[in-house]
């Protein structure tokens, strides 16, 4: 079952065309993985989605319902993390958690719970004025994920945050999705979309220019070339066919072998390929 | 239903708090109170009622009118509110929460003026009830503010004139000409006006009260037509 669609979906500010006949669906459960440049449409297309803006023209759904018929029970089992989300800065982490549990009435036991997920358990007296960035980015998740959402929109959920906790924002993600949370991740960060999405779809001037399952789409763009590194260092290529490596191999007499490496594109590769643009 | 006063309930109590956390709106409610002790100290030889009304009116112009309009450019700015309504909160939950904190904090203010000025605890509800008719045109100016600027510092733009249009006339209307004839047509003349008849234990019939009450009345209509139509076309979030 498609969660949300959007067909035809045009919109433009002034003379600037942002969404130019925008057409997707995603899939109940999957990760889905939004990806563009800056300025590609992409907080455009989640606000549209959160009816935040409204289409000039097309079609959106989400639930399998048209958006503007879309009542508030709905809009509770949508969780949202955008660049414009904000923290009651003179409130503590347990204070702004209280609030928003307080909103959708749930029960205080919940914050512990996601306080711990998202590994600010041992904030929770802290002011949040003085928390660092990434610590802010994680408590604006906690309050996004503490409702279990059905689906949650996520802008750019890692940008500037260090590793170690991309990779527990990470962790979480994929642990939300495995408990039946649809994701719906706009990011220009390429390794996270392979990491996380099963399915991506590049954006372009307000247009999908590709979409598909990653691993699908490196073997699309693959260049058809294997790369052969011998064990004295020497580097040598082939077509990616059974005749040229069976060749390739023949032609060795007895020189080992370090590696095979089949010339696979990752996503930014591709990007630039389909768009003649690159991501950042 | 549940749902709106389980926002609402929750929302209140968050801007009651916040309030007395924000050295801004805390230097706002403090300002009338600090006037009126160093008044009070000076002694200028002002009767009691006298002195009363200026601090109400001091804390009208800067209580409802300033402190909501930059208690929701706060949350503009700091895109809190933006985070509310994406958490299925409406535009008329967030003001209602908003301005009964507001008025919550102009009437406690009232209150402590009321005693500051010795007055009688039998008078307090009249007293009280005055103060609410008159917080109301400036509750929704407040409210106005707030929703047609982006920031705290745009608040002080337009509450900073709109509050010396309302304050000067009637403090200074003692003086006669053309300044008790403007002072006549604000409500926070009518406010005032109503306030001494309430503390006086005066008759409330009267030309001077029914003209004071339509005075009232008028800024209250005009100012919810007002505040409707800028509420329709920018929305809360704009």
């Amino acid at each position: 079952m498609d969660i949300l669609s959007m067909q035809n979906v045009s919109l433009s500010f002034g003379s600037a065309r942002a969404l130019d006949g925008l057409s997707f669906a995603v899939k109940e459960g999957e990760i889905f993985g939004f990806l563009g440049p800056s300025g590609a449409g992409k907080t455009t297309t989640i606000k549209l989605l959160t009816r935040q803006l409204r289409p000039g023209a097309g079609e959106i759904a989400v639930f399998g319902v048209p958006i503007a018929r879309l009542d508030s029970a709905a809009y509770e089992q949508i969780g949202i993390l955008s660049d414009n989300s904000g923290v009651y800065e003179r409130m503590t982490v347990y204070e702004n958690m209280k609030l928003f549990a307080d909103l959708r009435g749930l029960p205080a036991s919940r914050i512990g719970e996601v306080l711990e997920k998202v590994g600010l358990a041992d904030a929770g007296k802290r002011v949040a004025k003085k928390l660092s960035k990434g610590m802010r980015q994680r408590l604006i998740l906690a309050m996004a994920v503490l409702h279990r959402p059905r689906l949650l929109f996520l802008d750019e959920p890692t940008a500037a945050l260090d590793p170690a906790t991309t990779a527990a924002i990470h962790r979480l993600l994929r642990e939300m999705n495995d408990g039946g949370t649809t994701i719906f991740l706009t990011t220009h960060n390429m390794e996270e979309a392979d990491r996380l999405c099963a399915r991506v779809a590049f954006l372009n001037e307000g247009r999908i220019a590709e979409t598909g399952v990653p691993a699908q789409l490196k073997l699309k763009y693959a260049k058809d070339r294997v790369r052969v590194l011998l064990e004295d260092g020497e580097t040598l290529e082939c077509a990616r066919n059974p005749e040229a490596m069976g060749a390739l191999l023949a032609g060795l007499s007895g020189r080992g072998i370090a590696s095979v490496h089949s010339e696979e594109p990752d996503l930014e590769e591709i990007f630039l390929q389909v768009t003649g643009r690159n991501l950042v | 239903m549940k749902k709106h006063l389980r926002v609402l309930r929750t929302l209140f109590v968050k801007d009651i708090v916040d309030m007395f956390k924000n050295p801004n709106v805390l230097l706002m409610l403090a300002l009338p109170l600090i006037f009126i002790v160093i008044y009070q100290f000076v002694d200028l030889g002002m009767s009691p009622a006298y002195l009363l009304m200026l601090g109400v009116m001091m804390n009208l112009c800067l209580t409802p009118l300033s402190v909501l309009g930059m208690m929701i450019a706060e949350e503009k700015e700091k895109n809190t509110m933006r985070t509310l309504m994406l958490c299925n909160v409406t535009g008329g939950e967030f003001l209602a929460a908003k301005t009964l904190a507001v008025l919550a904090g102009t009437l406690l203010v009232d209150t402590v003026l009321f005693f500051l000025t010795g007055f009688s605890p039998a008078q307090l509800p009249v007293f009280l009830l005055v103060c609410t008719a008159g917080s109301i045109t400036m509750l929704l100016l407040g409210g106005l503010t707030g929703i047609v600027c982006r920031d705290q510092t745009s608040t002080g733009t337009i509450a900073g004139p709109l509050a010396l249009v309302f304050m000067l006339p009637t403090m200074f209307a003692g003086m006669g000409g053309v300044l008790q004839k403007v002072a006549s047509f604000v409500p926070t003349t009518a406010t005032a006006d109503l306030m001494f008849l309430g503390l006086g234990h005066q008759s409330w019939m009267g030309a001077n009260v029914l003209w004071d009450v339509a005075v009232l009345a008028a800024w209250t209509a005009g100012s919810a037509v007002l505040f409707a139509l800028a509420f329709r076309k920018k929305g809360v979030d704009n």
